[in-house]
């Protein structure tokens, strides 16, 4: 009695169990032939885009269409086939919703916080430019997504964009030549090459103009931003407002220092570093402005140490906009040019 | 009674007996399977948008609707498949650890294990960020072995004490869990993905990472089945269970890289999630007892049906935006814990 239930049991447990990995094994393969990585994902998309474009290209089947399809090189280094103009654009940052309007076009959908140009709140919020929310994104049928090379760039957000099975171009904005590259990118994207080159010029014009404002002057600046724990973090070469200092001739003794911290181009500043440092004047973000926190420009001159510093007893402190500096890189480098030869007065 | 019952009656009763002693787990794992599919289907409907259940079906079976098969194929149930095997390969290493030491509180991330993936996997990001998933998954595999035999080795001082072992394991979590916050706070590249990554999180997990779990998922939750009978040995006491020809320190050193490969795995795609291992284990033996045969699949099941609901809380919770899927089973997992230590 006792031999037969056990060998009963016994298999029963043995069949159970096998059925588990069978069923999890076979659930597993059959999923698993499904999906297409890497490259494929351009070939998919042009499908869809042309069956439901053939109805207005064929009108204009001569003039446009000498452009495409074109291959562009983005801001990583991809190569992405793009098969006709893009009509339904999804941009999942700040920068790269504005460089998308400066060259003359609009988005369907764009990340949370980039709320310039005005014409761009009507576009779809998809979520942050750190979370973007894939599903948002495909319910808007996009035929272009435009993800950040700075922000986006890591394979953690590359690969779930690139199985969206629509074409996707990296271009974000670390430096003032970032700026200028991305233009172009989208220029020829959109076959938007005039007005691309035309914000160009006028960029290259704003430089010039910061350049000459600030010619003569031997400024030495320190520009610093806030950690959400209080560390100050001074910019160095590498960073955006790092490049824009060294463009227009500042003088950033910070720029000798190691890279420490977690913000990509600012390096943790003590504060023995800023005094010994004492710049003539100091350039501040604050990221969490928007939020209510305090403004950096405000907290410097009541920390001790700084008090004694020439830029705090002249008053020579400049809150710098955290959009045009921070967190929106782009076509707005224009201002930002602006803002550095104005900010450039106070010292004298 | 059972003098006074005849032959017959006596037979009815064993075969009854033994048929419950099947038929119980096996309720218990269809039941668990039946619900992960409506989990499943409900991961497929709701989220950032939210599908009919008509538009699920086309986009899982044709190619009409693009949109639906897009989201389906590509974002939905790719995650979903994830979450399980995530969810599953976890509870197991719970269960096993918990065997093996012998602890009702072992699991996974207590023990080190899940920081010690955690860190080989932020090591691997920071020297190339760019690592493909499946470079990834073979980096937390390494630092999920190196760990899980750290442990043993700390642990080991002629024979292994499950006491032992779980003090090391504190340690060893302690220790790692700093070093992946002190590899954080200076490197750029976990700014954005922190939280994600500390918290645990399936977000933008896709086909990638499946195919780079597969290959040590499936042979690790086959080794636990294989091992089930041993760990059911184990627990009746070292030396009875030497005596009944189970090599103990053997055994428990392969337990435990099973444990490091299947919580590495795990690790690679959804970075430290906790209380899984915990949690799972128990709930199985609420339902079926301490067989190790059996609760080893149950786990199984249970852990993937913890991770899949919590990530479908996850992404409707603030819809259209998403919180890490950790926090959930933390959430659900940290009560529990201190119901386990007030109650039991």
């Amino acid at each position: 009695m006792e031999g037969l239930t056990s060998i009963r049991t016994r298999s029963w447990r043995l069949a159970a169990i096998a059925l588990s990995v069978l069923l999890v094994a076979a659930f597993a393969f059959a999923c698993g032939d499904d999906d297409d990585d890497d490259a494929g994902s351009t070939t998919t998309p042009t499908e869809t885009s042309e069956a439901t474009t053939t109805a207005e290209a064929s009108g204009t089947a001569d003039a446009g269409d000498a452009a495409y399809p074109l291959k562009v090189t983005d801001l990583l280094g991809r190569e992405v086939e793009i098969a006709e103009k893009p009509t339904t654009v999804v941009a999942i940052s700040p920068t790269a919703v504005e460089l998308v309007y400066a060259v003359g076009e609009t988005v369907v959908g764009r990340s949370s916080s980039a709320d310039f140009p005005p014409e761009a709140q009507e576009a779809t919020d998809v979520g942050t430019a750190y979370q973007p929310s894939f599903d948002t994104i495909l319910s808007l049928s996009p035929d272009l997504i435009i993800a950040d090379s700075v922000i986006q760039g890591g394979a953690d957000y590359r690969q779930p964009l690139e199985q969206l099975g629509v074409p996707v171009i990296f271009a974000g904005a670390e430096s003032y030549q970032d700026v200028i590259d991305g233009l172009t990118l989208v220029g020829k994207v959109f076959d938007a090459q005039e007005n691309a080159e035309e914000v160009i010029a006028g960029i290259e014009k704003a430089r010039d103009d910061a350049k000459a404002a600030i010619e003569g002057k031997n400024l030495s600046v320190v520009a610093m931003i806030a950690g959400r724990d209080q560390t100050l973090y001074a910019a160095k070469d590498a960073s955006y407002v790092g490049d824009l200092l060294k463009i227009t001739g500042i003088e950033n003794p910070a720029s000798s220092q190691p890279d420490a911290g977690p913000f990509p181009g600012y390096s943790t500043l003590a504060p023995e570093k800023l005094v010994e440092y004492d710049p003539q004047i100091i350039f501040t973000i604050s990221p969490g402005s928007a939020s209510g926190a305090p403004l950096l420009s405000t907290l410097i001159p009541n920390i001790p140490p700084f008090r004694g510093l020439q830029a705090v007893t002249s008053g020579a402190i400049v809150e710098l906009d955290v959009e045009l500096f921070l967190e929106s890189p782009g076509p707005r480098i224009v201002e930002a040019f602006a803002a550095l030869a104005a900010a450039a007065d106070k010292a004298q | 009674m059972a003098g006074t019952a005849t032959p017959s009656a006596r037979r009815a009763a064993l075969q009854r007996r033994a048929g419950l002693q099947v038929g119980r787990p096996l309720l218990f794992l269809g039941g668990g399977l039946a619900l992960l599919v409506v989990i499943g289907f409900l991961t497929l409907m709701f989220g950032a948008i939210n599908l009919t259940a008509s538009e699920v079906w086309s986009g899982l079976t044709s190619d009409s609707d693009v949109f639906a098969r897009n989201v389906v194929w590509q974002i939905r149930y790719p995650r979903f498949v994830d979450g399980i095997l995530v969810g599953a390969s976890l509870a197991v290493a719970g269960a096993m650890l918990q065997g093996v030491t012998r602890n009702p509180l072992a699991d996974p991330t207590i023990l080190g294990i899940t920081a010690a993936s955690g860190l080989a996997s932020a090591t691997a990001l920071v020297i190339n960020p760019q690592i493909p998933q499946w470079g990834l998954a073979m980096s937390c595999i390494a630092g999920g072995l190196g760990g899980s035999l750290v442990l043993f080795f700390i642990a080991w001082r002629g024979v292994v004490s499950p006491v032992r072992l779980a003090l090391s394991g504190v340690a060893l979590s302690a220790f790692f869990g700093a070093a992946i916050v002190g590899l954080m706070s200076s490197s750029r590249t976990f700014l954005q993905t922190s939280l994600g990554f500390l918290a645990g999180g399936l977000y933008g997990s896709e086909w990638t990472e499946f195919h780079a779990m597969l290959p040590y998922v499936i042979p690790g939750l086959i080794a636990a089945l294989l091992f089930a009978g041993r760990l059911n040995v184990l627990q009746l006491g070292d030396d009875v269970a030497a005596g009944l020809g189970v090599l103990t320190d053997r055994t428990r050193l392969a337990i435990l890289a099973v444990c490091g490969v299947l919580t590495a795995a795990a690790v690679s795609a959804a970075g430290m999630v906790s209380f899984v291992g915990l949690v799972c284990p128990h709930l199985a033996r609420f339902s079926i007892g301490a067989d190790h045969r059996w609760l080893i699949p149950l786990s199984a099941l249970y852990g993937a049906l913890l991770v899949t609901a919590a990530d479908l809380i996850a992404r409707l919770v603030i819809a259209p935006s998403e919180i890490p899927m950790g926090i959930i089973t933390a959430g659900i997992g940290a009560p529990f814990l201190l119901y386990l230590v007030k109650y039991r």
